[in-house]
């Protein structure tokens, strides 16, 4: 049964209370004023000829996809129209070696790339586009079918995707956003890091030729991973070089942000547990053990005032959810029963989904999202 | 000929969202970033992503999930809390006034209880206080809270009751019902 009908009983006085002492309004004049200027900026930027019709069917299911961030884009509508719906769809499950796997890496992933506005939503989504590289990699090897062509075509992307990635934390860094840039970073150097971890488990249970080219792969990432660790560890050190005052709010940043990966990790994990293999479950949730242990001992560093440790144990902590979070994944995608798991977007998701195409949460009592009982 | 019919129409539709929209997202910029310049320029950018999302892709038909999405993305993706500032200080300041929407609940709720929830509400955990100021404040059910937060419509629910939980705990016992 889901959660909201068992609430859906709002307390009147409470809301009303809450309304009235949430209310806060902009002034009339700067109102005005904004108004006036996006009514010159929509003239300055006419609707495209090729944008879909405003007479068109509703657009409410498009916009779910449009949000959900491993979703086909609102955007592909109009590539859709071009090579096929169906075509396009049915490309996000290809494998290279496939014929429609050019249509999903240069089309499909092309265009949801156009939706990341900022440095670091472009940044995230090159780093969402290496890790599928490496989970199609895993998925071929356990199928038998990563030769010298798909592995080669498979690091030629997985190398564009990092160096565009770099390319994005860079210029976070010359704008100064150091805190954004290190987050960048550990998100390349925790998924890369899980994603060894899993393809050097598939490479432990293949025969010898298979083995060879799987471990190719984990050389790879192996290399990539060390240099982003050591950009990584460059970029902590100027941030503990800034003002106590600017620090200490990326403290403040820092610890959100492990605190928010580690509850989602954690709900990932809940749902995944039935469907992951003992082994990966358990070193699921060693890592997640480690990382949540490091946020404890962030929490610990910064109530003593020790701003630069604390940055260093949240830092920790967000990269250990990082890298569980990619760990589960990549454990999914190959796990015997993945085939009923995989969504469109070669996500691994809970098993059944709602009519609506919705991914429907299992969600575990209330009490398992505090971090003191994981 | 068509196209230009699309734009006009385009146009209006997003203006119509602008006034109908715009003071709700600036109270929820508000009340998330605790800066009401910063808040103003968020608003503005909100709206012209949505519209160049509508240049690129068409017509949003559900407007006000569509922007607080955005607008809740725009904190999340580019701007960092860099303060926090109560909901008082937010209010009384310049520039700022309690909305003439809110008169009637005023009449009814006293205006030290009123102060007396703000405090509350100050101190709610960000994980409950967005989720209560998107269901109460603005009115959006469950499943649009979900689609702007990401999260399952399920923990939306879960947080929403645990919030108002939390919330009361801190109002404490003299809380007592007001006509």
């Amino acid at each position: 049964m889901k959660f909201n009908t068992i609430f859906k009983q709002d307390d009147p006085q409470i809301a009303a209370k809450i309304k009235a002492a949430t209310q806060i309004r902009m002034d009339e004049a700067a109102r005005e004023r904004t108004r006036a200027l996006l009514s010159e900026y929509v003239k300055m930027r006419p609707i495209r000829a090729d944008a879909t019709s405003v007479s068109g069917e509703p657009r409410y299911n498009r916009f779910s996809e449009f949000f959900m961030r491993h979703s086909m884009p609102a955007f592909a509508a109009v590539l859709v129209l071009a090579v096929g719906g169906g075509t396009a769809a049915a490309a996000e499950g290809a494998l290279p070696g496939d014929i429609l796997y050019p249509i999903k890496v240069h089309v499909n992933e092309e265009v949801q790339a156009t939706l990341a506005f900022t440095p670091k939503a472009k940044a995230d989504w090159a780093v969402d586009r290496a890790e599928r590289r490496l989970e199609e990699a895993a998925t071929l090897a356990v199928a038998g079918k990563l030769n010298d062509v798909t592995r080669a075509e498979i690091d030629t992307n997985f190398s564009a995707h990092l160096k565009a990635a770099g390319e994005d934390g860079a210029k976070l860094e010359s704008d100064n956003d150091l805190a954004t840039a290190a987050e960048v970073q550990t998100n390349i150097g925790a998924t890369l890091r899980a994603h060894e971890e899993v393809l050097g488990a598939v490479s432990a249970k293949l025969s010898d030729g298979d083995k060879a080219q799987v471990d190719a792969v984990i050389a790879s990432v192996h290399t990539a991973a060390d240099l982003s660790a050591e950009k990584e560890v460059a970029l902590e050190h100027k941030i503990k070089q800034e003002p106590a005052e600017r620090v200490a709010s990326v403290v403040k940043d820092k610890r959100t942000s492990a605190r928010r990966h580690i509850e989602t990790t954690k709900e990932l994990l809940v749902r995944s547990k039935q469907r992951l293999p003992a082994e990966t479950k358990s070193k699921a949730q060693a890592h997640l053990k480690a990382a949540t242990d490091a946020f404890v001992a962030g929490e610990a560093s910064d109530a003593r005032g020790d701003a630069k440790t604390a940055f260093s144990d949240f830092n920790a902590a967000l990269s250990g959810a990082v890298q569980t979070d990619a760990y589960v994944s990549g454990g999914l995608n190959v796990s015997d029963d993945s085939k009923n798991e995989k969504t469109a977007t070669g996500t691994s998701v809970a098993a059944t989904t709602t009519t609506n195409g919705e991914v429907p949460v299992i969600v575990p009592h209330p009490d398992e999202y505090k971090l003191k009982d994981l | 000929m068509e196209n230009t019919s699309q734009q006009q129409e385009g146009e209006k539709q997003f203006l119509a969202a602008y006034d109908e929209h715009s003071a709700a997202i600036f109270r929820f910029l508000t009340m998330k970033i605790s800066d009401r310049e910063i808040a103003r320029d968020l608003t503005q950018e909100t709206f012209t992503r949505a519209w160049d999302y509508c240049q690129s892709s068409g017509i949003i038909r559900e407007w006000k999930p569509f922007l607080f999405r955005t607008a809740y993305n725009l904190v999340v993706d580019v701007y960092r809390k860099k303060k926090s500032v109560s909901l008082d200080m937010l209010i009384d300041d310049q520039g700022f006034a309690v909305s003439d929407d809110s008169a009637d609940e005023r009449q009814t709720i006293a205006h030290a209880e009123v102060a007396r929830v703000r405090k509350g509400i100050d101190q709610l955990d960000d994980t409950y206080r967005d989720i209560i100021i998107l269901r109460y404040t603005e009115d959006l059910p469950p499943k649009d809270i979900a689609r702007i937060t990401g999260l399952s419509e399920n923990v939306v629910s879960v947080r929403i009751h645990r919030g108002i939980e939390k919330l009361k705990a801190i109002l404490g016992p003299e809380d007592t019902p007001r006509v």
